[in-house]
């Protein structure tokens, strides 16, 4: 329950935070925080950006009571780091997934489940959503061993997700990924924002950070070089950019003898708009499922788990709904939060839409089984668009495609 | 067809979970067990009325009132009863069975192997010892069916079943009976292990944060390879070790060496996977940074701690109850076989299968007032000792007490040695219980005599001046031997006299000579020498209570692996761990090598970096002394009771104490413990 006072205050606030370590002499080997100052407020998705030794991880594992700092000061929901109970309220994703290799999906959520004390409906329920939204249906019960690196990576998200956290951190989320699972890790931050989580991105890819966040710290060497919100950053206000259709050479001379007359001087330069490769690279797969050409390892991935969307039972009514073993409650509504300062995708989702001929209804089992490829399609290429880095099983229509 | 086989055990697999099939799998066992049981529960009854009606007509036979049954007995090594004659002829002429009065001694041990011969081929022994134990069999079978059906794992038993089966078939053909109840105890103990396993999972897992990680740190020792070697290893050489015992050698040694070898590896065994699987769960977790994700939930580190710990236990418990169940009926089956005569029966049931204390006799302590004056005497008598007193060298109180001690120990020594030709008679108290109980005591003795030459044999003569009762017997030096003794030569206050002369009888004395002469040598023997066992209680609650201590041991091992590789490497952590098992476990020879470790160089000063090692040997042994001298083991192989209080005991010492230090010590290292490290560029 947050009271009011509490709903003001920042989940994190740092202010002269300093990290160093030392060797077994306990002699200085690295000052990896030097003095930083920043706060992360409710509801907000926040950045951390900085090359890789900047004292990004050392800053989230210092929120998590992994490390212990040198100096300053550090609260989490107004608490130590060090303090078990705030842990109950915080989503973790490592920058690497760490998972045990002898258990499969579930086992391996249920697991974690079990640790934040979640009952057995709601626990159950939520593998199935989480299993489902990662695109981990076919794969769920192969043990983790097994797993690609992609699909591992996976798994971690849906660990740091188990708890519906109010406080999410995620380390390089998008490292390991293809860019369908990066793009639905974007769409998954946006959604979780909407439902009013705080988010923590730390990550070296800008145009992740850039996408989706609110504001951003940008460190370097342990010290914050910059912060802000991203138009605070990155606006350009010595020049400006206006978009139409395309225009014929004589209309583009008559613009820059109107500009030369009213503002006294001309164009910089005139071009034709380039279309982002991620676009043109999620036409691609769409055209593939569209022809339905099979893949191995990990689906591309469900919608965002209802329980995160704060629909789907409620965890009393999920207790009910357990005991008298009826039909599964209807989703409520989700409220919606306007979206105003977040370069939200056109659409709901992209990947929900590039899912759409095969996605099943919500309250079905997701299918075990991917549909086969044509015989006389070479699917070989789309594959390798598709496939995880080095995924582990090609059987076809086993394990999700 | 693999497909289809395969869609069929799926399909069977989903109806097994079924309530209606655990209902249908729950009938078909009771019908099976009922089937094969109820032929065997008819046979056991038969035959345990031919025993009463055996025991019944033997029990006052007296050869020497020439009575029908004990002439047949000694004439044609049968008995008959209604009318049809039963025994093979073996006690044919056997006058050992009866008394110099002619009465028949052992009439229970004739009957008993007597009926063994009547057992027919189709039935096991061991199921068709008694009515009451085909039952108890009966039971047992069906209830462990019942759990494998509700368990959910009917289909899996019904494969387990048929491969075992499968693998045994071509030993069929050879008729290599050892080699197919090997096959078939593997069959029996992998399912039974994987069984537990999976209801132990299912149990603990509810249990909150620690049975979490409890259940997952049993999930990881049965799917991991270098964990699960261990416990295949132990589930594969169980069953090979009945093939390593002579069937040729006294029923009482086929027990002893089947017990202390099945045991002795289940311990050796599991106490190695218990310390590797205990420091690899923990160190592997933190070196492959698994804890990282794990310790950013509301997990505490001391639970964490105690669900690692209760995991190992966990496991240790269910591969001690598998391995102990599987040994325990072996056991069972194995008493059933024929004994080599009557007194090997006898040992059976009195030395071995039976849970014995054992008291040692009561020695004359010399009086202080006596020994002072002794003190006093010796002071006078040595003009040196006299002036190194009063010179200050030594110290009187110092002197006196070093030869209050000598005096006293001298006094015993004397005591415990006896000259050619004389008797000294030892008084045994506090045995009214035994009395009561009526079972025979065993006498244990180990003598030295002159060069305690083992390829040779010396008499020695045991007489009871209860009832004037004597007997001889020969004793090879330094080796333990044993008389068995009649539970009513007690006397009513409770004491047993038994003298023993070093002396030789002899049969061809002539009338008006000696009836014995003196043997050559001294006879003396060390404190432990000399020790009379008696019955408190079954074999079967000993083996049990051996068993929680044996559990109570692997859980400090576990804790002690947790705690180490909590704040170590795994290398490191298991090189402190075995280190502290095999000093624990050799703390008993390690106290008697101190006592003989040389401290002093030749010129009788002290050598520093000897004395330093000794004292790192005697604080060693000091701190881990009580898990070395709690040894069920040797004690369930000599038939020695492992009391309640032992268990109690070993818990309370070895389980809790030295546990909870342990893990308090583990405490304080890993809650300040950084469990991330720098990863980035040093400055």
């Amino acid at each position: 329950m947050v009271t009011t006072n509490e709903s003001q205050a920042p989940v994190v606030e740092a202010a002269g935070l300093v990290k160093v370590f030392s060797d077994f002499w306990m002699r200085a080997k690295a000052r990896a925080v030097d003095g930083i100052d920043f706060s992360i407020r409710r509801h907000e998705i926040f950045g951390l950006l900085g090359p890789n030794g900047s004292g990004k991880s050392t800053t989230i594992k210092l929120m998590l009571g992994l490390l212990r700092k040198t100096r300053g000061r550090l609260t989490v929901f107004g608490r130590d780091p060090s303090d078990v109970s705030i842990k109950r309220r915080i989503g973790y994703l490592p920058e690497e997934s760490y998972m045990y290799r002898f258990l499969n999906a579930h086992e391996t959520l249920d697991y974690y489940g079990r640790i934040f004390g979640l009952r057995g409906a709601v626990r159950k329920r939520r593998i199935e959503e989480l299993i489902e939204m990662v695109g981990l249906g076919g794969a769920g019960h192969r043990p983790v061993g097994e797993y690609s690196k992609g699909m591992t990576r996976r798994l971690g998200i849906a660990q740091a997700l188990i708890n519906d956290p109010e406080f999410l951190i995620l380390d390089e989320p998008t490292s390991g990924l293809d860019p369908i699972g990066t793009r639905q890790v974007k769409d998954l931050l946006v959604d979780l924002k909407k439902r009013g989580k705080t988010i923590l991105l730390s990550s070296h890819l800008l145009a992740d950070v850039e996408d989706v966040c609110d504001r951003m710290v940008i460190l370097y060497g342990g010290r914050i070089r910059a912060s802000g919100t991203g138009e605070e950053l990155l606006r350009d206000s010595s020049h400006t950019l206006i978009r139409t259709g395309r225009l014929h050479e004589s209309t583009i001379a008559e613009i820059e003898r109107v500009l030369a007359s009213k503002e006294g001087f001309g164009i910089d330069g005139v071009e034709l708009p380039r279309q982002k490769l991620e676009e043109f690279f999620l036409q691609i797969v769409e055209r593939a499922r569209a022809e339905q050409a099979a893949t191995s390892g990990a689906a591309g991935g469900g919608p965002t788990a209802k329980f995160l969307m704060g629909e789907g039972p409620s965890e009393g009514e999920a207790l009910i709904e357990g005991l008298v073993r009826g039909e599964p409650a209807k989703p409520a509504a989700a409220v919606k939060a306007p979206t105003a300062s977040v370069a939200a995708p056109a659409k709901e989702s992209v990947l929900e839409e590039l899912l759409q001929p095969e996605r099943p209804a919500p309250s079905a089992k997701p299918s075990a089984k991917a549909p086969e490829a044509p015989r006389d399609v070479d699917s070989s290429v789309i594959e390798g668009l598709l496939g995880d880095e080095g995924a582990g099983d090609a059987r076809k229509g086993g394990d999700g495609a | 067809m693999g497909r289809r086989l395969l869609e069929l055990l799926r399909r069977l697999d989903r109806w097994q979970h079924g309530r209606g099939a655990k209902i249908a799998c729950s009938i078909a066992a009771f019908v099976l067990v009922a089937a094969a049981f109820w032929p065997l529960h008819r046979e056991a009854s038969r035959l345990d009325r031919l025993e009463a009606s055996i025991v019944e007509l033997l029990k006052d036979a007296n050869l020497a009132e020439r009575d029908a049954a004990a002439v047949e007995l000694f004439e044609q090594g049968t008995v008959t009863v209604d009318g049809k004659a039963y025994g093979d002829g073996r006690f044919r002429g056997a006058d050992q069975l009866f008394d110099e009065a002619g009465a028949l001694l052992a009439a229970a041990s004739v009957g008993e192997i007597v009926v063994a011969d009547e057992i027919p081929a189709w039935a096991p022994s061991f199921l068709v010892q008694s009515p009451s134990s085909s039952l108890s069999w009966a039971t047992l079978v069906l209830a462990w069916l019942l759990v494998a059906v509700w368990a959910g794992t009917s289909l899996q038993l019904v494969l387990a079943v048929l491969a075992t089966v499968a693998l045994a078939s071509p030993f069929v053909l050879f008729g290599k009976v050892g080699a197919i109840f090997a096959i078939g105890g593997m069959g029996l103990l992998g399912f039974s292990f994987v069984l537990l396993v999976r209801l132990v999972i299912a149990g603990v897992s509810g249990l909150g944060q620690p049975g979490a990680v409890a259940a997952t740190v049993i999930r990881e020792a049965v799917r991991q390879k270098a964990f699960a070697g261990f416990i295949v290893l132990l589930l594969v050489v169980l069953p090979l070790i009945p093939l390593w015992i002579d069937p040729t050698t006294p029923l009482r040694y086929q027990l002893q060496v089947f017990i202390g070898r099945s045991l002795g590896i289940t311990y050796a065994v599991a106490a190695c996977m218990t310390l590797v699987l205990a420091c690899a769960t923990v160190a592997f977790e933190i070196r492959d940074r698994q804890i990282l994700q794990l310790m950013t939930k509301p997990l505490a580190r001391s639970r964490y701690l105690l669900g690692k710990w209760s995991g190992i236990v966990l496991l240790d418990a269910v591969l001690l109850a598998v391995c102990g169940l599987s040994i325990f009926l072996f056991i069972q089956y194995l008493k059933t076989r024929p004994a080599a005569d009557a007194f090997d029966a006898q040992a059976v049931r009195d030395e071995v299968l039976v849970a014995r204390v054992g008291i040692e006799p009561q020695y004359d302590l010399l009086p202080r007032a006596r020994l002072l004056e002794m003190i006093d005497e010796a002071i006078e008598n040595d003009p040196m000792l006299r002036d190194e007193i009063s010179q200050g060298e030594r110290d009187e109180y110092e002197v006196r007490r070093e030869l209050f001690a000598e005096y006293q120990k001298e006094n015993l020594a004397a005591q415990r040695s006896i000259a050619p030709g004389d008797e000294k008679i030892y008084r045994f108290p506090g045995l009214a219980a035994a009395r009561r109980l009526g079972a025979n005591l065993t006498l244990r003795y180990k003598f030295y005599a002159g060069e305690s030459d083992p390829h040779v044999q010396y008499p020695v003569i045991f007489r009871f001046p209860e009832d004037g009762t004597w007997t001889d017997r020969r004793y090879v030096p330094a080796q333990s031997m044993v008389l068995v003794i009649p539970a009513d030569l007690i006397g009513e206050d409770g004491g047993l006299d038994v003298g023993i002369a070093n002396a030789a009888f002899n049969p061809n004395a002539a009338p008006g000579t000696a009836a014995v002469f003196p043997a050559e040598h001294t006879i003396f023997f060390d404190p432990e020498g000399l020790e009379l066992l008696y019955p408190v209680s079954s074999f079967e609650a000993n083996f049990l209570r051996g068993m929680l201590v044996t559990l109570v041991k692997l859980s400090f091992l576990a804790m002690l692996g947790v705690a180490m590789a909590s704040f170590l490497s795994f290398p490191v952590a298991c090189l402190v761990g075995f280190a502290v098992f095999l000093a624990a476990e050799a703390g008993p020879f390690l106290a008697q090598s101190i006592g003989s470790y040389r401290i002093y160089e030749d010129d009788g000063s002290v050598d520093w970096v000897k004395q330093g090692i000794r004292s790192i040997a005697v604080g060693t042994e000091w701190v881990l002394r009580a898990f070395g001298q709690t040894r069920p083991n040797p004690a369930l192989v000599e038939g020695r009771e492992v009391s309640w209080g032992d268990v109690f005991r070993s818990l309370g010492v070895i389980g809790l104490g030295w546990s909870a230090a342990v893990l308090v010590i583990a405490m304080l290292v890993f809650r300040r413990k950084e469990l991330a490290v720098y990863s980035g560029q040093t400055s």
